[in-house]
């Protein structure tokens, strides 16, 4: 042991020695350390071990050596550098920080601009790891107190890469220099046939940032790009699942709004339908608003162009995984607190019906509303008073408190979303594949409907040659929608409700559903019209399915430098098939006996449509992409074709002998429908478009597309339509530099261009035989068989054409304090010229409709704008990165042209605004007999239209007008109420009270991310929209429309008019008012217009990325997401049961209800 | 300060409700109702009168009154209605009679007393007065 200590001793100090003895010769100059170290060791017995990432490795020496020793030699060249050593093992020096010296001081700086040497205002400047910063000032200076040598400075501002700095020992001031970022300036959006860099855009483009987009709770994207530009209008029909969904990209284009006005809608540049799209697979959603931008997609794209890019693979890439998760609930977005007492619901109807009529609703005598009276808080039966006691002779009386709504539809409903994509690839193959399952339940509680949807997408390209490359994009969506009832759900919201009043129960005792019944007015009220026994018997079974696959191939040749030729091709499939079961239905109204509804909705029928739609679209055009100095060239140019094909049959039979089972096997009877429906359409175009910049600071675009359809004759087929646009980016001028360090982006736009519309039908330029008629069954030449005929259609005009529509517009992009804010606007005038309208009035000899012409004018004329400010702060040692925009826009449209010289308000007529509403004038409600009696000495009600009903009902309790009616004002003071001659010049009484139209559309929000928690609140809304409640508005007018209607509010009464409550909103109580225009409600004024604009908080979310688990996933976040969590609007101040949405559906409201969806959700990448 | 919180979560409801418009109406009082004959235990078959005393007349507002008696066992018998009465009134007291009351199921039976009273603006209000009978 003694032994192996002293030759241990021994060799120590030989090492010892022997590094004492070396020494080192050096001449470095300016050279990084780390390049140092291996001349060291080319002339020592030492090697260095160090960590390769350790700061201060990079630090330059300059270092000059001659035969020093060892020792001295390293403490000279680690002199400054943050790195100290120690000598271990004899030869081996290890390397390690410097440990931080407690001694602080403060330093200072500048920030500049590397390109133009300027300085950066409003920098942040941090010291790394701390909280400890400050911003730049005017002179691009900042100031540090308590730094140490070693910390790191960190230098960031928008659109510049951020900046590291060390602080070393010898050097208190400091200069940085900023590097713009390149993410920025090289921003592409999608436009036309490519893709233009943000900055050098001249055309009215707005781009939807995918995050806005993905992630949301909502079945498709439709709903997810509603207010996401204040340009982009989008109304859906209901709230269903699967519901149907209007949309402009600034107003209407044409007063004849068919599919072929509404924007076109191109996923990787093939025609989709929105709501068919999965929102998780898009990459960037670009809005072409103007003609300019549009142009070069022709016939399709006259109302503006909505473009989708799905995501790609990536070169270089490592298989990824994401995989996206949610589950919640959807709930209604209105209240629905209606009556559920008996009492109340009978009470109320039975009033109402009394001044009407003096009849009243129900056949309850005062001792059946003493039964009811005392069930009043009967929520559940009690049983000393059944809410049904069979009579003597059997039939049922009924006494209930009965929750109709809940008895229908369910308020929490389940929903779920599941979406896996994988990407990946090298510089031969990239490819995206993902997948997606979407189910939710519907509202509807009895017979629940539910709605399934799955999609799948690959992408794959291939870099088959270095000059040609090969792409397929394949995409396959298919949804099923089962529901109860008849053909159309929005049947049981409609009539649902008629005659389900409270004190009704859904089912009798036995359990046998509740129809026809002699308590509820005298035999005649048919409870929910059958739908309630028609839902419970649950025989009725509809489903719509839906399938649609896209397949497009892509070849790109690189045929020279910056000289491409694209070619592709793709076949868009689409099937759809409705099928219908509807069997009798039974009830009971007496006890032990059933009988079957007799009704159109109770036969026992199969029906089926069957739809295929098929798209052959290709295109072939090549770019050329030119630079000569400072002067960029592109010429995109190419052919487009597309033709279509839609084939339907249908058909439907009598007698299906089995209510279990949908065929047409199980049908004997009589065939109702056998149609057949083929229709084909093909367009070609040419396109070319020139973009041309100078420097990035004049930019010129010009394109034109020449389009030519089948849907007109030959000789009146083609249409050319040219667009141009100028831009010119001031800040990129020499005499912006003074400013260019806070107002970074200022760049004026103009553009006009034409577009063209084929509005008209498939084949309207052709006159058609419909050889499907058939007479009735009394026209026979045997005595058996019905005679068949075939008819002649009017008389066509054939020369029939496109419509124009030209736009022109004026743009400002402005970018202020290195683009952390930023303004972009646009003014826009669009004239639609050549509208299909009924022409010139033929003489009546003529002996049919006179023929359609080219022959309306419209002009629209709006604006829009979006502001945007985004930064990022240090906020305790991390970055909090935020942006908060909103834009708004608006506009009118006026018709300019249009063959109604008379200017009759049932039509459209010159100098109209689209939308609006003419009503006539309410000044309140009559107080007392004294004004009644004064109003009768200026305006004779008899003779009046809107007071036909109260004065005119001969049985009506006390006919005339009372305190508690409504006021009309004679407004042309001819001392009646009329509507005049209908003409712009003579409209009666009525005047312009409103516009149907949305104005103000706006948008604003705020998002936010720090220390991995990620939050989204994004509000959208419309300013102002009026909307006037028509007659089967029943759940605004209750029984104002018709006094059996079930859903009323619980304090519905609190605003009818009475003695007692002279300032109410609805007037004295008398049913059916608004339910003809000859009644005092029934024709449009301006005391129950309402605005239904509104502001929705379209989107909360909240998400942390864990810090966890980075070994497995390189991301994973749980959220919590709300879609529609709040609305405010006007219309709920006398009606919270209709969403403002709904209310624009159709001026009745009624629909499916509108939901609202919270969802807990996780996205793992791995 | 965590009492001073307490005190003020404690404040907010009593802010809410004294911040609510709804003011409500003085309903008139009455006394039990009395059973004739009074026993303490009655038979099927038996007779029975019922009536209840206004005690205070209530809110002046008062538009319209119903009043009637009832018991548990009419519920489910479609011949049996809601016993309608008028009030008497001697020498300024308001009183309500029932129609004579045929005991006809055994066990422990309701009586009671209904009464709707309405107020202006729709503003109903319930009277409930019940009395039980032990019938052997």
């Amino acid at each position: 042991m003694k032994r192996i200590f002293t030759i241990a001793l021994f060799t120590m100090l030989l090492s010892m020695l022997s590094a004492q003895a070396q020494t080192l010769t050096l001449n470095v100059n300016d050279k990084p350390l780390r390049d140092v170290l291996p001349m060291v060791e080319q002339q020592s017995d030492y090697h260095f071990f160090y960590n390769s990432s350790l700061a201060g490795l990079d630090s330059r020496v300059t270092i000059s050596l001659n035969s020093t020793p060892i020792e001295q030699a390293l403490r000279q060249l680690f002199s400054g550098t943050g790195i100290t050593y120690r000598i271990t093992d004899n030869h081996v020096i290890v390397l390690t920080a410097e440990e931080k010296k407690s001694a602080t001081r403060q330093i200072s700086g500048t920030v500049l601009d590397k390109a133009t040497n300027e300085p950066v205002i409003g920098a942040s400047v941090i010291v790394r790891g701390t909280t400890q910063g400050t911003i730049t000032d005017y002179d691009g200076q900042f100031i540090l107190d308590n730094v140490a040598t070693g910390q790191y400075i960190e230098c960031a501002y928008l659109g510049y890469e951020t900046q590291d700095i060390r602080v070393t020992a010898n050097a208190d001031s400091y200069k940085v220099f900023m590097v713009e970022s390149t993410a920025q300036l090289d921003e592409v959006v999608v436009v036309g046939y490519g893709a233009q860099k943000k900055v050098n855009l001249t055309g009215a483009v707005s781009v939807v940032d995918q995050k806005d987009i993905v992630g949301r709770p909502t079945p498709n994207m439709v709903t997810a790009l509603q207010g996401a530009d204040p340009a982009l209008n989008i109304t859906m029909s209901a709230g269903g699942p699967g519901a149907s969904y209007n949309y402009n990209i600034r107003g209407l284009a044409s007063i004849n709004n068919s599919s072929t006005t509404k924007p076109l809608v191109l996923v990787d540049g093939v025609e989709m339908d929105l709501s068919r799209i999965n929102s998780n697979d898009i990459e960037s959603v670009s809005i072409l608003k103007d003609a300019s931008a549009s142009a070069i997609y022709g016939s399709k794209a006259a109302a503006g162009v909505i473009l989708v890019t799905t995501k790609s693979g990536s070169e270089g890439k490592a298989p990824q995984v994401t995989v996206d998760a949610k589950a919640g609930w959807k709930s209604p977005t209105t209240e629905h607190d209606f009556i559920t007492q008996g009492f109340w619901s009978a009470y109320i109807s039975d009033i109402f019906m009394m001044q009407h009529t003096k009849t009243a609703m129900t056949t309850y005598s005062d001792a059946d509303y003493a039964e009811l009276w005392m069930r009043l808080n009967d929520v559940t039966e009690n049983p000393e008073r059944p809410w049904t006691v069979v009579q003597n002779d059997g039939s049922y009386k009924y006494y209930a408190n009965f929750d109709w709504y809940d008895h229908y539809y369910k308020t929490i409903r389940p929903m779920q979303d599941y979406n896996v994509s994988l990407k990946g690839g090298n510089e031969k193959v990239n490819y995206f594949v993902s997948a997606r399952y979407y189910t939710e339940d519907g509202m509807i509680r009895i017979d629940n409907d539910k709605w399934h949807q799955i999609s799948t997408r690959a992408k794959v390209n291939v870099n088959i040659q270095p000059w040609m490359h090969y792409g397929v994009n394949f995409s396959f969506f298919s949804s099923r929608y089962t529901y109860p009832g008849t053909t159309s759900s929005r049947e049981i919201f409609r009539v649902g409700s008629l005659h389900a009043m409270a004190y009704i129960p859904a089912t009798n005792p036995d359990g046998s559903a509740v129809y026809l019944n002699p308590w509820i007015y005298s035999g005649q009220g048919t409870v929910g019209d059958g739908v309630n026994a028609l839902l419970l018997y649950g025989k009725h079974k509809n489903l719509n399915i839906n399938r649609e696959m896209v397949m497009q191939h892509m070849l790109t040749f690189d045929l020279a430098k910056n000289l491409t030729l694209n070619a592709d091709y793709s076949l868009t499939w689409r099937m759809k098939e409705i099928s219908n079961r509807s069997v009798k239905v039974p009830y009971s109204a007496k006890e032990g006996t059933t009988d079957l509804i007799e009704n159109f909705r109770s036969v026992n029928s199969y029906h089926q449509q069957l739809a295929r739609y098929m798209t052959h679209n290709y295109n072939v055009y090549f770019r050329w992409s030119p630079t000569w100095d400072k002067h960029h060239l592109t010429l995109t140019a190419g052919y487009n074709g597309e033709m279509y094909r839609y084939h339907s049959l249908e058909a439907e039979r009598m007698d299906l002998m089995t209510e279990d089972l949908s065929s047409f096997n199980f049908a004997k009877g009589e065939v109702t429908d056998l149609s057949e429906s083929i229709k084909t359409v093909a367009t070609n175009g040419f396109f070319g478009r020139l973009n041309y910049d100078w420097n990035g600071r004049y930019l010129f675009e010009l394109s034109v597309r020449a389009d030519a359809s089948s849907r007109f004759a030959p000789g009146y087929r083609w249409a050319v339509t040219p667009g141009g646009s100028v831009g010119w980016r001031m800040s990129e001028e020499p005499f912006w530099e003074s400013i260019h360090d806070w107002w970074d982006n200022a760049k004026i736009r103009l553009s006009a261009g034409q577009l063209a519309n084929q509005m008209t039908g498939y084949y309207d330029y052709i006159q058609s035989v419909d050889a499907d008629g058939m007479f009735t069954q009394a026209i026979t030449l045997d005595g058996a068989t019905v005679l068949s005929y075939a008819t002649e259609s009017d008389p066509n005009a054939g020369t029939l054409t496109w419509e124009k529509m030209t736009t022109y517009d004026a743009g400002l992009d402005l970018g202020f304090l290195g683009n952390r804010l930023s303004f972009t606007g646009d003014l826009y005038i669009r004239n639609t010229e050549g509208m299909l309208n009924t022409g010139t009035a033929l003489p009546s000899v003529y002996g049919a409709t006179d023929p359609k012409q080219n022959s309306a004018n419209m002009s629209t004329k709006g604006w829009e704008f979006a502001i945007t400010w985004r930064d990022k702060h240090r906020v305790a040692g991390k970055d909090l990165s935020y942006e908060i925009s909103g834009g708004v826009g608006n506009y009118k449209t006026f018709i300019t042209k249009y063959n109604n010289p008379e200017k009759l308000l049932s039509t459209y007529y010159e100098g109209q605004e689209l939308g609006e509403l003419w009503g006539y004038e309410i000044d309140g409600l009559f107080a007392d007999q004294k004004e009644v009696d004064e109003y009768l000495t200026k305006v004779d009600p008899v003779n009046s239209m809107v007071y036909t009903d109260i004065v005119g009902v001969l049985d009506s309790k006390a006919p005339g007008l009372h305190p508690g009616d409504v006021r009309y004002v004679d407004l042309n003071g001819d001392g009646v109420i009329t509507s005049g001659n209908n003409t712009v010049d003579n409209p009666g009484d009525r005047k312009i009270i409103g516009n149907t139209l949305p104005k103000y559309n706006y948008n604003f929000h705020l998002s936010a991310e720090w220390y991995g928690v990620d939050l989204s609140i994004y509000f959208q809304g419309i300013g102002r929209r009026d909307w006037y409640p028509m007659t089967e508005a029943t759940t605004f007018w209750g029984p104002y429309s018709r006094p059996y209607q079930g859903f009323m509010a619980k304090d519905f009464m609190q605003n009818v008019w009475s003695e007692d409550n002279p300032d109410a909103y609805f007037p004295r109580y008398r049913a059916y008012e608004a339910l003809g225009s000859a009644n005092s409600l029934g024709p449009t004024n301006n005391r129950y217009t309402l605005n239904v604009g509104y502001l929705r908080l379209k989107n909360v979310t909240i998400g942390y990325t864990l810090p966890c688990w980075k070994n497995v996933f390189s991301d994973f976040r749980i959220y919590f997401s709300a879609e529609n969590p709040w609305c405010w609007s006007g219309l709920q101040k006398y009606c919270r049961s209709i969403d403002p949405e709904q209310a624009v559906v159709s001026s009745q409201a009624i629909t499916y209800g509108f939901a609202r969806s919270f969802t807990f959700g996780l996205t793992a990448t791995f | 300060m965590q009492k001073q919180l307490y005190i003020l979560l404690l404040l907010v409801p009593v802010l809410f409700c004294a911040c609510t418009d709804k003011t409500g109406v003085t309903l008139p009082t009455f006394s039990k109702i009395t059973v004739t004959p009074e026993k303490s235990t009655y038979a099927v078959g038996d007779q029975v009168e019922c009536s209840v005393t206004m005690l205070t007349p209530g809110d002046a507002s008062l538009k319209q009154a119903t009043y009637w008696f009832y018991t548990s066992w009419w519920g489910s018998d479609p011949n049996m209605t809601a016993d309608f009465c008028q009030p008497d009134t001697v020498d300024g007291v308001i009183s309500f009679t029932s129609s004579p009351i045929t005991l006809t199921e055994k066990g422990e039976v309701r009586i009671y007393f209904w009464g709707r009273l309405e107020y202006p603006n729709w503003d109903f209000q319930p009277i409930q007065i019940p009395v039980t009978l032990k019938v052997e």
